[in-house]
């Protein structure tokens, strides 16, 4: 249980660190969007929390 | 990664050696994306608002092949590389700072093999947002996220490391077909936003 609560914390963190970084990204109003911006932000956290038993 | 690094943090302070990984991870993410986002802002001021069209017609369509790809859907030579983080930097460097260097490596996201595809749309699409700063959130979410996941998988083994490993690489086709899955609507938002 304390293992699961260990990793979901983890993984949240991850997840409000996108969201504040996207959120940088939308002050700086990238000329595609911030929409676009985003996603692909949200891109970099799900291909980078897959890849951890990469060497 | 997590074999390597797992038995290394049994040495000398955990929670230290862990937070230089995670903080190499973030320093290569960024840095990449500086640089990365630097050529972007370079091509923007030389093709202009052109390059809007340029990422709304490239990206989707990279995210597209390199879905189809990690699917199973497309079945071509995956792009890759060899090259692996040198196991005997935190012999040569000394354990921390080869901790760390680990982490950074790992961060750049392209001077390591690439596991699945859809990663290389990561640095493809930070350069052409033609953006600095949409450039960096980018990449730097790239490298946290993937030194988070170390991170998470080194503090849930209790030391039996090769069975997390063995874990991991029993979900690495379901987690190849998540990310797959992933860039198709993140190629499919992209062109309807």
């Amino acid at each position: 249980m304390a293992r699961t609560a260990r990793v979901g914390g983890l993984v949240a963190l991850a997840g409000a660190f996108g969201l504040v970084v996207a959120m940088l990204a939308g002050d700086a109003d990238p000329s595609v969007g911030v929409p676009s911006v985003f996603v692909l932000v949200s891109l970099s956290l799900v291909v980078g929390l897959s890849t951890a038993a990469s060497p | 990664m997590v074999g390597q690094i797992g038995p290394l943090v049994q040495v000398g302070r955990k929670n230290t050696a862990l937070a230089l990984h995670v903080l190499g991870g973030v320093l290569g993410g960024l840095t990449i994306g500086i640089l990365l986002g630097f050529a972007g802002v370079l091509l923007r001021s030389a093709i202009g608002d052109a390059l809007d069209t340029v990422f709304v017609v490239v990206v989707p369509t990279a995210l597209v092949y390199a879905a189809l790809v990690d699917l199973g859907v497309l079945p071509v030579k995956s792009l890759t590389w060899v090259r692996q983080t040198p196991g005997d930097w935190p012999c040569s460097m000394g354990h921390y700072p080869g901790i760390f260097a680990w982490g950074f490596d790992l961060g750049l996201g392209v001077t390591t093999r690439i596991p699945y595809q859809s990663l290389l749309v990561v640095p493809l699409s930070a350069f052409l947002v033609g953006d600095m700063a949409s450039a960096v959130a980018i990449t730097t979410a790239y490298g946290a996220a993937r030194a988070l996941a170390v991170v998470a998988a080194v503090t849930s083994a209790t030391d039996d490391f090769p069975a997390v490993c063995d874990a991991i690489q029993g979900r690495v086709l379901t987690l190849k077909k998540l990310v797959g899955a992933t860039a198709l609507v993140i190629a499919a938002l992209i062109v309807i936003s």
